[in-house]
């Protein structure tokens, strides 16, 4: 009955959609796990009581842990698949949104401040649009690849981030291009053989042959020769700002020509001379097509080709590790698989899912959550170390990025409202600016602000939006309270919880962490829930002083912050700590439950 | 495995009823040095983050092309010269021992950053323990309340304990002029309060029932490691106001001047290792401007850094040493820059147990390789763990069994050592 039952929903569920149903494709991928597991001698977990399926479901999903109130929507709804649509709506929802764009930051390495002075809202604006947006993954990798011209000259320019990020550096580029989208370290063999793989340097020098002539410029170029006497006569603060407006007028790429690189001095291969010109080639099957002009064109139709499962399988295991846990090749960057051989059936499974649902983000997530694996029960044991199936889902601490949000969940009114801050301030300096004069002018404006104070700022406001910008700082809303990390500078600042807890740096590619630090635990006990969670204008402190009955409270308190109810001898120990201490007692339990190993595990 | 090794070697040579011919010896391994007599208590590592270039700094080429526009100048140690970046620092030479023939196989930051905090290569198997980790597993904690190992300024994803327990963990410092916050419980909240909560989080962490993940362990080990600091005695080390405007000017106010000087407080209070961070040195566009910028950070804050310790008799109980992931081509490439250059570059040393004064290995005409006496990261990090006198036979096995080594083999440099 139930393959009759599945086939109806697909034809109507899906039905004008030619991709085919994610159901299909999980059902396949359960079938492949199981057999997996079953070779392996370690049965699969049983599946998960609903209570942690709902915050898993959560937290996997919109980046949080639910509020009280979606608790309760939940608790309301009786129809047996609840699973399935909470997880059909939470994709693709404002909440979904901000996590992944988080997701995203810490793979492509997204800064508010990029080097050299290079605001990087722009990117950041471009990123949160194409999340959105939905953006095919083939689509949206393209479009970065190759990226051409001036960054702040319009909103879609905004894909010159990921180039810009690495501007200077063109082999290093092309070492993270390889790392960020094929899940493949090709870096060692920059200068020699790779030591462990089985990439040559003449092979790393091929691929990066085809981005490493789209010079990124970082100054204001030609047409503003005279600038540099006129900014040297200036006061030190206005040769300062200048430079930055230099960089906002400035800063672009120009387009690559040369399809080939000069093999340097210190080549210690017979495969080449130094000197010698080595010509643009793939990595591996498919070829490359061929097209004139830049051949960054090139690089990005073989890379997001659907022939190339190696780019279909490094997103789906990025998917996969997401969703489950733990990846099916760890770590998910440096898949090992000979890419002349075919792949094994998961693997392969995964990849072809990627490139069936049209590289959907949305829809491989859904997918992924639709099997049967993803309701397994916590597992405790040991996980491969090198990737695979896991027999249920491991144990593992909230990402830095899930904490803060979750926080902001308990705390903020709105938790999911999107940044009040985008780059249209530099976009309409970018217009406004057409000769070296207007460099200088702009230059004096933002140097004025410096030491201004706020009266500077009133009498310019455009600048001080732009300045505020380039400082890598947000515009706050009037009362905003709490924010999610998606909303605040990128990354946020040193010293910020954010930080503590482990958030990316965003120097290396996701260079988060969830190792645990003696700092984290003061930041807990002495700092985050007293000051935040429990301050006078958060939304629990302010819900649970609106109850008045200690079971009401011990209850709401167990919804905002384990999204389930007390159990009865839990009920009971908070009833009697409230009854005993009165409003101490109760901020106590706030604090116990924040510093608990239950609000820090995602199970 | 040497022991076992010479073991096997005799047993042979009794078997074949042979002495031991002197070409049959171990040469290739040289003896590892005794222990020092006096190790160092501590260690300050300077970690220049971006692959420092050697040419501009420690080991320049006067006269040759590569060196760019970066002048040279003697320093107080006959015929050694430094790069003109670094005139402060060539006065105190005779402090320190210079390694100029460092390499390594790794030519990306993580990767060689990696290799020059743990010894080992990144693999995606195993997390290897940084050697401040390390040095708080295997020696005796000098102060019971501070934690042994402090990162101050450090990037995010530092190797930390490794696999070694969590209470191994370094205790990391964004800012250290903000010191160590939330180090007392909030506004308001009594000593009783506070220990009431404690106690009330061990019945709800007790109600959960589950069986307990390796992650829920560490975070109670940590949670013990923080009450514990909380109640310090020395809880003033992390506030730098304590210490005389003079003297804060000397280090520098910015990010590694007061990280300095904040090593300086916690190794005088017995803290076993501090890693102070300076980024900024990836120079692959206008490098002799971005290196000029770098140095006028590194030649204020180091030499205050060997002088305050000096002044205090500290030198002679901490090492110090700096230490960079790879150093940058003699090549200039068309954006005044210098890239990656993993095949040579050149590292400091200076106080507890290092001779003074001496150059070890040296690198060709133009800095691009090693010309004699190579020194690879492990062989570096085997001898600031030697120095501090820790054991590098001393096998420690991972969780899962697997046997790892401190400095993974390396051989410290003995002749740089007292």
């Amino acid at each position: 009955m139930r393959p009759l039952l599945l086939l109806m929903l697909c034809l109507v569920a899906w039905a004008g959609d030619s991709r085919p149903d994610p159901r299909l494709a999980a059902a396949e991928l359960d079938a492949l796990i199981v057999a997996e597991l079953a070779a392996a001698g370690t049965p699969a977990q049983r599946e998960v009581d609903e209570w942690t399926l709902l915050r898993r479901t959560w937290l996997d999903l919109a980046g949080r842990i639910p509020t009280v109130p979606e608790v309760r929507a939940w608790m309301a709804d009786t129809a047996p698949d609840r699973p399935a649509r909470l997880a059909e709506r939470l994709i693709g929802s404002p909440a979904w949104n901000q996590a992944l764009f988080c997701w995203l930051a810490d793979l492509l390495r997204v800064q508010s401040r990029l080097q050299d002075r290079i605001p990087g809202q722009a990117w950041i604006d471009w990123l949160r649009q194409a999340v959105a947006a939905n953006q095919p993954w083939d689509a949206f990798v393209r479009a970065q690849l190759t990226a051409t011209g001036h960054a702040f000259s319009a909103a879609e320019q905004g894909a010159t981030g990921f180039t810009l990020r690495d501007a200077g550096m063109p082999l290093d580029h092309a070492a993270v291009t390889a790392q960020t989208f094929l899940g493949t370290r090709i870096g060692c063999a920059q200068c020699h053989d790779h030591p462990y793989d089985r990439w040559t340097r003449r092979e790393f020098t091929s691929f990066a042959a085809f981005s490493a002539d789209a010079r990124t410029e970082i100054g204001p170029g030609r047409d503003f020769k005279d600038l540099k006497a006129m900014v040297e006569a200036a006061e030190p603060p206005v040769r300062n700002a200048a430079r930055v407006i230099g960089t906002l007028i400035g800063a672009r790429i120009a387009p690559a020509r040369k399809d080939w690189l000069a093999a340097p001095a210190d080549w210690q291969y017979p495969d080449a001379k130094p000197g010698e010109r080595i010509p643009a080639q793939a990595l591996f099957a498919p070829v490359a097509p061929v097209a004139n002009g830049d051949p960054r064109h090139r690089l990005a139709a073989w890379m997001t080709s659907p022939a190339n499962e190696r780019f279909a399988l490094a997103i789906g295991n990025r998917v996969w590790k997401r969703v489950f846990g733990h990846g099916l090749i760890e770590p998910v960057d440096d898949i090992r698989f000979d890419p002349n051989e075919p792949l094994p059936a998961l693997p392969a499974r995964l990849a072809r899912l990627v490139v069936e649902q049209g590289f959907d983000l949305q829809r491989i997530h859904l997918a992924l959550v639709l099997t049967t694996h993803w309701r397994r029960a916590t597992w405790h044991g040991e996980v491969p170390v090198a990737g695979g199936v896991v027999p249920g889902r491991p144990a593992l601490r909230l990402s830095a990025t899930a904490w803060w949000d979750s926080l902001v969940a308990i705390c903020a009114d709105q938790p999911d409202a999107a940044s009040a801050t985008d780059a249209s301030p530099l976009f309409a300096l970018h217009q406004q600016i057409r000769e070296p004069a207007a460099v200088l002018e702009a230059a004096k404006r933002l140097a004025a602000l410096r030491g201004g104070g706020g009266a500077a700022m009133k009498a310019d406001p455009e600048m001080a939006a732009a300045a505020q910008i380039v400082r890598g700082q947000q515009r706050r809303r009037p009362n905003e309270g709490l924010v999610r990390a998606a909303s605040l500078p990128q990354p946020a600042p040193v010293g910020h919880p954010l930080r503590i807890l482990g958030q990316s740096d965003r120097e290396l590619i996701d260079n988060a962490s969830t190792q645990p630090t003696v700092t984290q635990a003061l930041l807990l006990m002495n700092g985050l829930i007293d000051n935040e969670v429990l301050a006078r204008q958060s939304r629990l402190r302010r819900d649970l002083e609106a109850l008045r009955e200690p079971a009401a409270q011990a209850e709401h308190l167990w919804l905002a912050l384990l999204s389930r109810p007390p159990r009865a001898d839990e009920r009971d120990l908070a009833v009697a700590e409230i009854q005993a201490r009165g409003r101490d007692g109760l901020f106590d339990l706030v604090w116990g439950l924040g510093n608990s190993s239950a609000f820090r595990l995602v199970r | 495995m040497d022991l076992s090794r010479r073991q096997v070697l005799f047993a042979a040579a009794a078997t074949l009823g042979v002495g031991l011919l002197p070409d049959f010896a171990w040469a290739a391994d040289p003896p590892t040095p005794a222990q020092p007599a006096a190790p160092a208590r501590s260690l300050i590592l300077l970690t220049m983050a971006g692959g420092m270039s050697h040419l501009d700094t420690l080991d320049p080429k006067p006269g040759r092309p590569v060196q760019g526009e970066i002048g040279t100048i003697p320093s107080v140690v006959d015929g050694v010269m430094l790069a003109a970046t670094l005139p402060r620092l060539a006065q105190r030479l005779d402090r320190c021992a210079l390694i100029r023939s460092l390499n390594s196989n790794q030519g990306a930051h993580e990767q060689g950053m990696y290799l020059a905090r743990t010894a080992y290569t990144l693999r995606g198997t195993v997390r290897h323990p940084a050697l401040g980790a390390y040095a708080a597993h295997l020696l005796p904690r000098l102060n019971p309340t501070l934690p042994p190992f402090v990162t101050i300024g450090g990037d995010s994803r530092h190797p930390g304990a490794g696999f070694l327990p969590a209470g191994c963990s370094p205790l990391p410092i964004g800012d250290a002029e903000a010191g160590l916050r939330h180090a007392a419980p909030s506004t308001g909240i009594a000593a009783e309060r506070a220990q009431r909560r404690l106690a009330l989080l061990g019945q709800l962490d007790a109600h959960g029932g589950a069986p307990e993940a390796a992650s829920v362990r560490a975070y109670r080990e940590l949670y013990a490691e923080a009450v514990k600091l909380m109640s310090s005695q020395d809880l003033a080390a992390f506030d730098l106001t304590q210490e005389a405007e003079a003297l804060r000017t000397a280090y520098g106010d910015d990010p590694f001047g007061n990280g300095c000087l904040l090593a300086r407080r916690l190794v005088e209070r017995g803290v076993r290792t501090v890693e102070v961070g300076l980024g900024g040195w990836d120079t692959h566009d206008d490098n002799a401007d971005r290196v000029r910028g770098r140095c006028a950070i590194l030649d204020r804050t180091l030499p205050a850094l060997l002088d305050d310790l000096a002044a205090r008799g500290l030198l002679a109980t901490t090492l110090v040493a700096v230490v960079t992931e790879f150093g940058r081509s003699p090549v200039i490439n068309v954006r005044d820059g210098r890239d990656h250059h993993p095949a040579c570059f050149s590292g400091l040393l200076a106080g507890a147990g290092i001779r003074g004064g001496v150059v070890h290995g040296a690198s060709d005409e133009d800095g691009a390789k090693p010309l004699r006496d190579p020194v690879s990261l492990p062989d570096l990090q085997a001898t600031l763990a030697h120095a501090l006198g820790i054991d590098l036979q001393q096998v420690v096995q991972a969780p899962d069994g697997r046997p790892f080594t401190v400095a993974d083999k390396g051989k410290p440099i003995t002749s740089i050592l007292l």
